[in-house]
């Protein structure tokens, strides 16, 4: 018996000490018809070796872990890249109605008018904020958008009709670049060719050196990696265009423009959004999310099918029969509904005004902290004097900080001390914090968050022994995340 | 409702702190030209009670399976849910953290995962799980993938008893590589012996078999993967549905060295398609080669047990290019309702499930097979899915069905998968004795 606070609670099948256990967690109704025979050479003789535990004790167990866990509902979330914005409750009862769960995938269009219609509706409204053409509801998230947007290029260039030009087979991305940009080229065949930074921007001359008759596309986070919006965005297009190769837009970083810039002004062709980023569906401890493409019309005809339509009668439909062309599906079913579901009742509770509020505030969040906090923690890309501003989001290399006999991961795990989820760590560049605020938060959470900063810094340079050894409060203590991937234990065995 | 809790007044202290005019100014980079200069084309913003009323009317524009007598099958089922499942994945703390990047921070989440992943192990038969996949389709995928990056040979053979869907995600993906995608034929309604042998040779670098299949049927997995094993040191996918995996052999016993598939049927609603959850184990050996999260059982600085992601020089966010996947977002909150289902209902309750799904669609097929007319298309084994040939079409049975409530199956011609008078039936632990009598009255009633 321990009284160790920290000690983590026992495995679910730590609570089912006795193999033979019967305790029922959940019944069910009588068997109502006669049994059949069960093949002996189809079965598997024993159960399987799951616990077997009393429902109270399943809720205690999961209700035990919930309570180890940081989240937006209880703490401050400022993980850069990743919009950990506020998840209203009304969207997560929404998804959960009888009337909008509980609908088969292949029931027939005419038992399905409400949630096709929603969903005829998100696509209508993705494409607006867009100002883009057309939009695929069907991808799973963000990396399995930029695999289908990727594919659905290459389909356009190997179309005689369309691209006729099957040899634009290279994709450029900035060093900065999200991981899974080369990642999704690399499925798709694709060959990925990185193009160098200067002071937190694309290299033009760079740039310009390296897009050729091979060039299928250019991938870009805009606002970038960085947290900066890129002035020289209309250039880039320009060089990707005259050179006839796409402009692809990822996403990730749409909560900085929504209803302030579409995507399309400045030169885009194609993108995916992260609706777990810019549309609050909640991010579920890593997913589900959903990652919609949009495009220009001529990238239309190649978008996954099946396509959610409105017929001439007013009724809606899903149509697969129109797209020839299509790449085909890049997953089962329709795709995240439940998902796009919440996406929809966030911009329609929004509407239009608040879509563009979202974005302007994320991005005066992001100034305010930046500004607090440039004094003590030096940013590279931020300075209230020179008016060099962020989007919405900001890096830091605290160098001072990092000369005291520190790491980067003691402040971030000095945080968690103070019920801070730290920021995004060493990304896109070494020994920087990457911080992400959001437009949810109110000015005392920020100022909280300055003055914990404040205070970690000042503890640093007193002691640094404090942060070493953090977290002192957390759950558990910090983990050897190095013995862990030396001999990896991924199961439970016993 | 934007939701943000910034005022005017707070605003302009916040605005002075930067010194900035206004908000406008923060957007430097942005040139005018590139400026939206007018609202977007959005409807007016709503509150939360004119929101409730809206999806009131969406919903009530639903015809639910939940409200019918429902048999559709096809890759989702309509399995029981209990309450314990979702009270624990509508926990706040689970719903809106992130990916547990942070192990002090995301213990929760992570001993979640670490009993997801053993519990998956023991339900295939495997040694090592990720923490999920996107959903069947593109689990079955990653595990092609990964054979072919493991074996560095260049075939594929895919039963075309494989579902059409995943036969089609997985033409998407495998087009634009040097790889060649060969359909195995069906013989009487599942792949026979000959067939693979004839197709085997030493560049094949898998052989993904569903089961039960596309048609309800159990194939012998156990024989045809020995077979693909022993020509050609062929890699055995196994597509598996976790609630057969119950009663039916598992594919690890079976000689899968990948097992993958739907995960839906584990406490998750049918929500028109997502989000599922993808389930993707394998052997031992390939673990260096899964793509997707993996969590690791460590110790803190006090020895004490904990979790945390483990192997991540697999992934993309380190890898790039060179990673095992592109995957980043996975189903996290619905692996944890997996977890949860699979903990409440134990292994009892998991087994009397699949059971009662078994005996229910074979005393519905007795009681088919006495009509005139109808009779089931193989006469193989099957789990609680099944096709049969009707005297009449499909279409005739399932619009004649909803007259009553009943959905009664899916077309098979529409499906891709058979003639225009063949239906395919799915039945869960749901279904009434009742209820299969109303389906059982309908067919009669149609000729």
């Amino acid at each position: 018996m321990t009284l160790d606070p920290k000690q983590s609670p026992p495995l679910i099948f730590e609570h089912d000490p006795q193999t033979n256990s019967t305790c029922i967690g959940v019944d069910l109704p009588a068997l109502d018809v006669p049994t059949a025979d069960l093949p002996a050479a189809l079965m598997n003789e024993q159960p399987l070796n799951l616990p077997q535990v009393g429902q109270m004790n399943v809720v205690r167990h999961y209700t035990a872990l919930a309570g180890r866990n940081f989240s937006v509902d209880a703490n401050f979330y400022p993980l850069g890249s990743c919009t950990m914005k506020f998840n209203p409750p009304i969207n997560e009862a929404a998804a959960a109605m009888s009337g909008l769960n509980d609908v088969h995938p292949l029931q027939d269009d005419v038992d399905a008018q409400g949630t096709l219609k929603m969903l005829y509706e998100v696509r209508t409204w993705l494409a607006e904020i867009a100002g883009l053409d057309e939009v695929c509801l069907q991808p799973a998230a963000g990396a399995h958008g930029e695999f289908a947007a990727i594919k659905v290029i290459r389909a356009y260039f190997n179309d005689p009709q369309g691209g006729n030009a099957p040899q634009r087979r290279t994709v450029l991305a900035p060093d900065t670049a999200h991981g899974t940009n080369p990642a999704s080229c690399a499925m798709c065949g694709a060959g990925v060719v990185s193009v160098p930074s200067r002071d937190g921007h694309v290299d033009l001359k760079a740039l310009q050196s390296m897009v050729n008759d091979e060039t299928a596309a250019m991938m870009i986070t805009n606002p970038n990696t960085s947290g900066l919006f890129d002035g020289q965005i209309g250039e880039i297009a320009d060089i990707l265009h005259e050179a006839g190769a796409l402009l692809y837009l990822d996403g990730a970083n749409m909560n900085a423009i929504t209803g302030v810039a579409r995507p399309s002004d400045f030169g885009v062709d194609v993108m995916h959004y992260n609706t777990h980023k810019t549309f609050s569906t909640p991010h579920g401890c890593g997913g589900p999310g959903s990652g919609p493409i949009a495009v220009r019309d001529f990238l239309a005809p190649y978008l996954p099918v099946p396509q959610v339509i409105q017929k001439d009668d007013g009724s809606y439909a899903l149509d697969s029969e129109s797209y020839p062309k299509s790449i085909g599906k890049v997953r089962s079913f329709f795709g995240q509904t439940g998902i796009l579901l919440r996406c929809w009742a966030y911009i329609a509770a929004a509407g239009p005004q608040g879509i563009r509020n979202i974005g302007q505030t994320a991005v005066l969040n992001a100034n305010y902290l930046a500004a607090c906090l440039e004094k003590r923690f030096a940013m590279p890309y931020f300075s209230t004097a020179n008016k060099q501003y962020c989007a919405h989001e900001f890096i830091t290399v605290p160098k001072d900080l990092l000369a005291q006999g520190i790491t980067l991961i003691d402040i971030a795990k000095r945080m968690i001390d103070f019920g801070i989820h730290p920021p995004t760590m060493h990304w896109p560049v070494h020994d920087c914090l990457m911080i992400e605020p959001t437009e949810t938060e109110s000015k005392e959470t920020l100022d909280r968050f300055v003055h914990v900063m404040h205070l970690i810094a000042d503890e640093i340079e007193q002691d640094a022994q404090i942060a070493n050894q953090a977290p002192h409060h957390a759950s558990i203590n910090r983990l050897d995340e190095v013995a862990a991937a030396r001999t990896p234990t991924l199961t439970h065995l016993a | 409702m934007d939701y943000v809790q910034i005022t005017d007044a707070d605003r302009q202290a916040m605005l002075q702190t930067i010194g900035a005019d206004c908000v406008e100014d923060l957007y430097a980079n942005l040139t005018p030209e590139i400026r939206l200069k007018r609202d977007l084309d959005l409807p007016p913003a709503r509150s939360e009670l004119e929101l409730q009323r809206d999806l009131g009317t969406m919903a009530a524009d639903n015809h639910t399976a939940a409200s019918q007598n429902c048999f559709l099958g096809g890759g989702c089922y309509d399995h029981f849910i209990p309450t314990v499942v979702n009270a624990m994945a509508a926990k706040g703390e689970f719903v809106t953290a992130y990916t547990p990047y942070q192990a002090e921070a995301s213990q929760g989440s992570l001993q979640a995962f670490f009993e997801f992943q053993t519990q998956i192990c023991r339900l295939t038969g495997l040694d090592v799980s990720n923490a999920s996949m996107y959903e069947g389709a593109s689990a079955v995928v990653e595990g092609v993938l990964m054979s072919l990056n493991v074996s560095g040979k260049r075939r594929v053979l895919v039963a075309s008893t494989l579902n059409p869907q995943y036969r089609s995600v997985l033409k998407t993906y495998l087009n634009d590589l040097a790889v060649e995608l060969i359909e195995l034929p069906a013989t009487d309604g599942v792949i026979a012996s000959d067939t693979l042998n004839k197709a085997l040779d030493d560049d094949t670098a898998c052989v993904v078999i569903q089961s039960p299949n596309v048609f309800g049927c159990i194939e012998d997995w156990s024989g045809l993967f020995e077979q693909a094993h022993a020509k050609a040191k062929t890699q055995a996918v196994a597509v598996f549905n976790p609630i057969a995996s119950s009663l039916l052999k598992q594919p690890g016993q079976c000689g899968a060295d990948i097992a993958a598939g739907e995960g839906q049927p584990l406490g998750i609603p049918m929500q028109y398609g997502g989000p599922y959850l993808g389930l993707f184990a394998a052997r031992k050996k390939l673990m260096r080669k899964m793509p997707g999260r993996l969590i690791g059982q460590t110790t803190d600085s006090q020895g004490r047990r904990g979790f945390c992601l483990t192997l991540q020089t697999r992934e993309q966010h380190i890898r790039g290019a060179k990673a095992t996947s592109n995957i980043c977002t996975n189903q996290g909150l619905l692996a944890i309702r997996a977890t949860v289902y699979m903990s409440a209902m134990g292994k009892l309750g998991l087994r009397e499930i699949a059971s009662q799904c078994y005996h229910k669609a074979h005393a519905l097929v007795d009681k088919i097979q006495q009509l005139d007319g109808y009779k089931l298309a193989f006469d193989r084994p099957f789990f609680h899915e099944f096709m049969i040939d009707c005297p009449v079409s499909a279409r005739t049975v399932i619009e004649a069905g909803k007259q009553k409530n009943i959905l009664a199956g899916l077309a098979c011609d529409e499906l891709g998968i058979g003639q225009d008078n063949q239906l395919l039936i799915a039945v869960t632990e749901k279904r009434t004795a009742s209820q299969l009598d109303e389906l059982v009255n309908l067919l009669k009633e149609v000729i």
